[in-house]
């Protein structure tokens, strides 16, 4: 091929994949309403492999841990931190139910179909952009997970929800520190409804808190106040860290969750909609 | 292109894939600091050119979008952009120097996270997240860790020449 033609080749090459690329960009209009269904093949095919990392990683720490020590003491062990977490949850979810709930059949009901409500999942992966925005569990439709099911960490606190890319045992979340996620939250007292908007940076902040609104104070606990309909009421969210009144209409409230990305391992994913955790709300 | 060429470029798809997957086991604040993929897109850049610069820079891109809540194709756009910029630039300079190897790696890394940061912007109508300005460190250790690895493969190759 004569030189000319070849150098003008590459050119057209750059603009033929920029302009696919934007009109990939285009057909995902409005930003979130659907996953595409390139981006679901991509993650389809690789999430396996990342599946097959993360367990061949916990396998090496799991064969120098079993073999080189104690080996049926660590068994034992595993299953009673398994028993711990799932009874760490239970606790914690039933304590704000408590709270709310008013007759002992409510009560009853609730604790004998908890268990077949929660599933435990691992984290495998984390946002490739940016670690504060999503992470990838090794649980998916295999498991009866679904879009916007909540998840939690190992003490109960709200972490995210699964968001559209969900694969047949991989899934993709979004933590409530993205920039793009808001969550309805209870703050102050009397308690106010107002919104927790993540920072990206691994902290959230509270939005339209009004200035005339509830004094808020560093240390301060939110929760969930489930009037988004994504997530149960009264699940522990994070600490107020940083209030700021300067005049305006609003507070300015700054929040870190309680969950600690560094330590993610374990998390639990609530496999029925927020509206079943109201009282009296199908439960 | 042959066969070897598309078995190299998924070979090193897959290998950004891995580092990327053990990274955030092992320490996940790399990942912000760190951008594996953009080294792989680099090293197809200046072996391959600007062809298969831009070409691995979309494959790698794409497979960044779709493991983060970006859009697809917002990291595409720009990887493809620095791929084929890369591959261009590094076919008519000598960047194997290491002094211009970093200039040649950081230029390109701080590039990269220049339009991916404007595509971001553009996309959704507010400033991208930077992490708390940790993303901004990217392109200084992108660059000395590229420096590392660019450097022991070319005296590997050249050990294995002289042999």
């Amino acid at each position: 091929m004569p030189l000319e033609l070849r150098v003008k080749k590459k050119p057209r090459l750059l603009v033929v994949l920029l302009v696919v690329q934007f009109l990939l960009i285009s057909l995902q209009v409005p930003i979130g309403a659907k996953v595409s269904l390139l981006n679901r093949i991509i993650f389809s095919v690789l999430s396996p492999v990342q599946h097959g990392l993360a367990s061949a990683v916990g396998g090496v720490r799991g064969l120098w841990i079993q073999y080189a020590y104690l080996r049926h003491v660590q068994r034992q062990n595993q299953a009673l931190h398994r028993e711990l977490f799932v009874l760490r949850e239970e606790n914690e979810f039933l304590r704000n139910w408590l709270r709310e709930l008013k007759s002992e059949k409510d009560i009853r009901v609730a604790t004998a179909r908890w268990r077949d409500d929660l599933e435990t999942a691992s984290v495998i992966g984390l946002d490739a952009t940016n670690i504060h925005r999503s992470a990838v569990i090794d649980r998916g439709t295999v498991h009866g997970v679904r879009k916007d099911m909540t998840v939690l960490d190992r003490n109960g606190c709200l972490i995210g929800r699964v968001y559209g890319t969900v694969a047949g045992r991989e899934a993709h979340i979004q933590l409530i520190t993205d920039s793009e996620c808001g969550v309805s939250v209870l703050a102050g007292s009397p308690p106010a409804v107002v919104i927790l908007k993540g920072l990206g940076d691994g902290t959230c902040e509270l939005k339209y808190l009004l200035d005339s609104g509830p004094t808020l104070a560093a240390g301060d606990r939110i929760l969930t106040s489930g009037l988004d309909g994504l997530y149960p009421p009264g699940i522990q969210v994070g600490t107020v860290i940083n209030v700021k009144r300067d005049g305006t209409l609003f507070q300015k409230v700054r929040v870190k969750p309680f969950f600690d990305i560094a330590g993610f391992g374990q998390v639990a994913i609530l496999k029925r909609p927020a509206r079943d955790y109201f009282p009296g709300g199908g439960r | 292109m042959t066969t070897r060429d598309i078995a190299r470029a998924l070979l090193g798809i897959l290998f950004g894939f891995a580092v990327y997957t053990l990274a955030g086991r092992i320490a996940p604040a790399g990942l912000l600091v760190f951008n594996v993929f953009l080294l792989v897109v680099l090293h197809f850049a200046m072996t391959g050119g600007e062809a298969a610069g831009a070409v691995m820079g979309m494959a790698c891109g794409l497979v960044q979008d779709a493991f983060s809540r970006s859009v697809l194709g917002s990291s595409g756009i720009a990887l493809t952009l620095v791929g084929y910029l890369a591959g261009s630039f590094s076919q008519k300079f000598d960047v194997t120097p290491l002094r211009r190897l970093f200039l040649f790696l950081f230029t390109a890394a701080a590039a990269d996270l220049a339009a991916w940061m404007v595509l971001s912007s553009l996309i959704y109508g507010h400033r991208a997240d930077t992490a708390g300005g940790l993303l901004f460190l990217q392109p200084l250790n992108t660059a000395l860790g590229g420096c590392l690895v660019f450097n022991f493969i070319r005296r590997r190759r050249e050990r294995r020449a002289q042999a």
